[in-house]
């Protein structure tokens, strides 16, 4: 049981009720945006899934393809050329909004593969390096927008989980208590008032009736007396 | 910057093949000063690591990954074959931010 160090009146009891009652609202609010997260972290995941498997055949692929390459044409040779070779990529990013957070998202344009080295001395190996790694570049494209998007939605679960926490278990309590005590300081007041306010009309219809009381007493009094 | 890549001397001219540029590093030094140098420019691109580099500066790479700000990482293994058992995005995400994510199988 912990209240909020409030003075009990009745004023302070409707600010706390109209408090607790926009605390409510929040929760639910951001329960349903925590519930919205977590399904799209879920969704995300699954598609990271994929794209690591994707990633992983086209990276084992384009691996061995460049060690053949190496083993054929020359360790400096490749070198040589590789020095020579310029695409044009674009990374372009946009941003997509989940529950209020904003996601970016990536679109990659490749530059198209062409031959950029002479014919003469190259044979079709380095050609397939270029077109695997291509390939591959163009899978962790995908990997990365995906995995920043899932830190990103990771932290704010975790942000949003907090808020809920805190809400669910100290300031919802913390308001009801309170409205609780408040309540019943109130109704103990209302007794009170209640039965001081009997009192005093006791009191009252008792002195309105006394002076009679006192008169007759006093015209009995010479009567009696002798 | 669209890509960049930050590896070993052999995996950077792997990627050189695909127009990626990238800087080769060695040691760790030279690997934090790369790092730092591609994610000071903030441009919105996918940088590339190996998973060599990734141990090398783990703090560095998780400190960037959670303030989920540009250029968009990616690890990549090494030319030279997987380093041991890597941890998954799930571990990774349950260390750094402490939210354990079960996916039913």
């Amino acid at each position: 049981m912990s209240r909020l160090n409030i003075a009990p009146t009745k004023s302070n009891q409707l600010i706390l009720k109209r408090s607790l009652q926009t605390t409510s609202q929040g929760f639910t609010l951001l329960e349903q945006k925590r519930e919205i997260l977590v399904m799209e972290l879920m969704r995300l995941l699954d598609r990271v899934k994929v794209v690591q498997k994707e990633l992983a055949q086209r990276r084992q692929k384009a691996y061995a393809t460049l060690r053949k390459a190496a083993s054929h044409n020359g360790y400096y040779h490749m070198r040589n050329i590789a020095n020579g070779i310029n695409y044009e990529h674009d990374v372009r990013s946009d941003t997509r909004v989940v529950a209020g957070i904003r996601i970016p998202t990536l679109s990659v344009k490749q530059g198209v593969f062409r031959s950029q080295y002479g014919f003469a001395d190259t044979d079709s190996l380095v050609d397939q390096t270029m077109i695997d790694f291509l390939a591959l570049l163009e899978s962790a494209g995908k990997l990365a927008e995906l995995e920043s998007a899932v830190w990103l939605l990771a932290r704010e679960l975790k942000k949003t989980q907090r808020r809920v926490n805190a809400l669910e278990h100290i300031f919802i309590p913390n308001y009801k208590d309170t409205l609780r005590y408040i309540g019943e300081v109130l109704e103990g007041k209302e007794l009170d008032s209640f039965f001081t306010m009997k009192m005093v009309k006791k009191r009252l219809s008792e002195a309105a009736e006394a002076p009679e009381q006192a008169e007759q007493s006093d015209s009995d009094a010479p009567e009696a007396t002798p | 910057m669209a890509f960049h890549i930050i590896g070993d001397a052999d995996t950077v001219l792997g990627y050189r093949f695909a127009g990626v540029n990238g800087d080769v590093v060695e040691t760790t030094e030279e690997a934090r000063a790369a790092f730092k140098a591609a994610i000071a420019n903030r441009s919105k691109g996918v940088l590339l690591i190996t998973e060599a580099v990734e141990d090398m500066l783990t703090e560095e790479v998780t400190a960037h990954r959670l303030s989920s700000k540009p250029p968009y990482l990616a690890v990549m293994q090494d030319i030279w074959g997987p380093r041991g058992k890597r941890r998954s995005l799930q571990d990774l995400i349950y260390e750094a931010v402490g939210i354990r994510i079960v996916q039913d199988d």
